[in-house]
């Protein structure tokens, strides 16, 4: 996960290929899955992107919270950037086991 | 979080970001603990975000490309604080007057402690010749507007004082006291008095 977990954006769009979630959601979904902790600014700078860019929207505000899904762009952003990372580590997994 | 630091730390943030995000924004710093890594992290982007901003500005014609604006700094404070910066120094030369200028009976008795202590300690006495100085920087930063911005080819830059009337009242009381130390220090270094 050390590639992903230098873009917290990335990270952001995995957690919420699983469903809609707010910030806080998030935040503890990224560590359960990827182990990074995402500090509240970092978090909301990438998602500031991700909204900006049409990646993600919001949902109907729930209580104070505000829930994100991905966009259909979002998701085809996600499985390009997923499948580049996928091919980059086989091609590497190849070169490794080859050697 | 605490809802007063949650509510500071996002007034780092800009302002068109804090009409977008602010509220959602305080609800999670609410959630997260106060701990100094998640305080910082949250400057950091407030950084990070001002400066993406006026980038983009930048880039794009027109607009203003960087904006450093203290207005929503709570001006008013920042002026009382610059004048409890400044009421020692204040307080010292406002005695020696009354002492020595004045002649009014029993100030001398009451100042000459305090002016020795000043005498003795070189520390004290550049603090108290700081002090206006620092007091005249709190009290003018919240009321800056500086910008930079792009017309056409032409790189503007502009500044404005947005003025409040404690800001004035510190500014004077700052300005004044500059004044009362380079005046005393000129006339010590042309008459050696």
């Amino acid at each position: 996960m050390g590639i992903a977990t230098q873009d917290p954006g990335l990270l952001i769009m995995i957690s919420l290929a699983s469903g809609p979630k707010h910030g806080h959601a998030m935040m503890r979904d990224v560590e359960s899955f990827a182990g990074v902790h995402l500090g509240p600014g970092t978090l909301y700078g990438a998602l500031t992107r991700l909204d900006e860019g049409g990646l993600v929207e919001p949902l109907a505000v729930d209580g104070r919270r505000q829930p994100y899904r991905l966009t259909p762009a979002g998701l085809t952003a996600l499985r390009a950037r997923l499948g580049e990372m996928g091919q980059a580590v086989s091609i590497g997994l190849a070169r490794v086991t080859g050697r | 979080m605490k809802p007063l630091l949650a509510r500071l730390l996002i007034r780092a943030y800009p302002p068109a970001w804090r009409r977008r995000y602010g509220a959602e924004y305080a609800a999670l710093l609410e959630d997260v603990p106060a701990t100094p890594s998640a305080i910082a992290d949250a400057v950091g982007a407030a950084v990070a975000l001002r400066a993406r901003g006026a980038a983009k500005s930048l880039i794009t014609s027109g607009g203003p490309a960087v904006t450093i604006d203290f207005g929503g700094w709570h001006a008013r404070t920042f002026a009382l604080l610059a004048i409890l910066v400044a009421l020692p120094t204040t307080l010292v030369l406002a005695l020696s007057g009354l002492a020595y200028n004045l002649n009014i009976p029993g100030m001398a008795a009451a100042i000459e402690p305090i002016q020795r202590q000043v005498g003795d300690s070189r520390i004290v006495y550049l603090s108290l010749m700081a002090a206006p100085v620092l007091a005249f920087v709190i009290a003018v930063l919240p009321v800056l507007r500086f910008s930079i911005h792009r017309e056409g080819s032409e790189l503007m830059i502009s500044f404005a004082i947005r003025g409040r009337w404690l800001t004035l009242v510190a500014v004077t009381l700052s300005l004044l006291l500059i004044a009362f130390f380079a005046g005393h220090n000129a006339t010590e270094l042309v008459f050696g008095t």
